[in-house]
């Protein structure tokens, strides 16, 4: 390098109109905006995308419901993600449970806790307890949960190990190009139906098992942009 | 050269402390770089509303209304001889006969309508049990134990944590309970008893009526006479 720009700054035969310094300066240039393209390709690459947008979103809720204490076959309770979320297999909305699914437990169980204090308000009243939403795709994707868990394709894919987490976050992008990894190759997610919601579920060999899935099951996820867009 | 890239080179670590990197924990919404129609002002599963008073896409039925059906289906509920099927088999969604007393056995029509007009078979069969073995399992066996014993993870927790409610969650296997009818099962699966909350709302009636032909199998299980016991099972267990 250095040597390199001694060669170019080399004395000019005659004098000259521009400093020497200046033969250098092409090279220079054309170094600075190389460094500078990589470092903006990888600033984009690494912020400019759901990865860094989305990823990571944990908003505190309105009511601190510890997923990894009640869900999940680890959990102290064990429940089964379909107890609270229990149109997931009928509907292509997975719901957020009634308040009435919390009171099924908690009309027993600490019902005067101050931490219920508005699932208590929301049983009486019937307002609304004001749950915010984690995982959200733009309003021009439709995406359906019922097909998914019943073509064997698990919680886990796109929510993560929620049964781990105490406030419940945003663990994979749900971008466009995710759900497109998935329909390309759909061996790598499909799973057996009585295991859809085990989080932990892991197969012996995902691409045996997987590759037998899709066909038996006939599974051939849409590619083309009426799949999920109307 | 150096000094602009040494400019870069600040820039780069304070852009890395300001912003982190990928998977950073945030309560902050999501940013959305390009908006565009990713938020549409139109009604939502579960979303927010400010027209309405509660605050909910969601709006009840007007009082004194029967639902015909749902959207997905606007042919058959607009058709002329459109039968509500409810009202064809209300056996089946109540688990009381005509006269109002609980069914003994089971329906043998469910709620279907087929293409000549008659109504579907219900069957007991063996999936029927699966299906009922699963949403026990999912539903039920929090409280009612797997086995169907009222030892669930209700009745445990409640024990270490000292809910003395908790002591209303029944055993499935008593006298009493053996001796309902299919039909009374049906209606507290619906609607509940005592601390029971109803899952009703939970379990489509062809899942309620699976649950209880599985928790006929469970008390079976429990209570079975030794001559029903297969032979090869009979010699393990001696």
């Amino acid at each position: 390098m250095r040597k390199l720009l001694e060669y170019l700054n080399r004395p000019a035969p005659r004098g000259n109109f521009f400093s020497r310094s200046v033969n250098a300066a092409p090279f220079q240039i054309i170094v600075c905006l190389l460094i500078t393209g990589v470092v903006v390709t990888a600033a984009v690459n690494e912020y400019a995308t759901n990865k860094y947008l989305n990823v990571g979103y944990t908003p505190d809720q309105p009511v601190a419901f510890d997923h990894s204490f009640h869900a999940g076959p680890d959990s102290v309770l064990g429940l089964d993600c379909r107890y609270c979320h229990n149109f997931v297999e009928k509907s292509g909305h997975s719901n957020v449970p009634t308040t009435n699914t919390c009171w099924n437990c908690h009309s027993q169980v600490k019902p005067d806790s101050p931490a219920l204090a508005l699932v208590k308000k929301s049983i009486e009243t019937g307002e609304a307890i004001r749950w915010v939403k984690v995982h959200k795709v733009p309003d021009y994707v439709y995406f359906n949960h019922s097909v998914h868990v019943n073509r064997g394709v698990s919680c886990v894919e796109c929510h993560g190990r929620i049964d781990q987490q105490a406030i419940v976050g945003q663990q994979k992008s749900l971008n466009m190009s995710f759900c497109l990894d998935c329909h390309r190759n759909p061996e790598q997610a499909l799973r057996p139906l009585d295991k859809i919601t085990d989080l932990a579920y892991k197969a012996a060999d995902q691409t045996a098992t997987g590759t037998k899935f899709v066909h038996d099951w006939k599974v051939n996820p849409p590619q083309s942009c009426s799949g999920c867009h109307r | 050269m150096s000094r602009y890239l040494s400019f870069l080179a600040v820039a780069v670590i304070a852009m890395i402390s300001f912003l982190g990197f990928q998977g950073k924990k945030s309560k902050d919404t999501p940013v959305y770089v390009f908006d565009d129609m990713d938020y549409q002002s139109k009604y939502k599963a579960q979303g927010e509303n400010v027209f309405f008073k509660d605050g909910r896409d969601a709006r009840p039925p007007v009082a004194g209304t029967v639902a015909r059906g749902n959207a997905l289906e606007p042919d058959k509920v607009f058709a002329a001889d459109y039968h509500r099927a409810e009202s064809l088999n209300p056996s089946f969604v109540t688990g009381k006969d005509a006269k109002g007393a609980f069914l003994v056995g089971f329906p043998s029509k469910a709620l279907k309508v087929l293409a000549g007009g008659e109504l579907e078979q219900f069957n007991i069969d063996a999936k029927t049990l699966a299906l009922g073995q699963a949403k026990f399992q999912i539903y039920c066996a929090v409280c009612h134990g797997a086995a169907g014993d009222g030892n669930g993870i209700m009745k445990v927790r409640s024990s270490i944590d000292g809910d003395v409610a908790i002591l209303t969650i029944a055993n499935l296997h008593t006298p009493v309970i053996r001796a309902y009818p299919n039909g009374q099962i049906f209606d507290v699966i619906t609607n509940g008893k005592v601390t029971m909350m109803g899952y009703g709302d939970k379990l489509s009636p062809e899942e309620r009526w699976a649950v209880v032909a599985y928790v006929r199998a469970l008390q079976l299980s429990q209570n079975c006479p030794a001559d029903l016991v297969p032979a090869a099972v009979k010699a393990q267990i001696k």
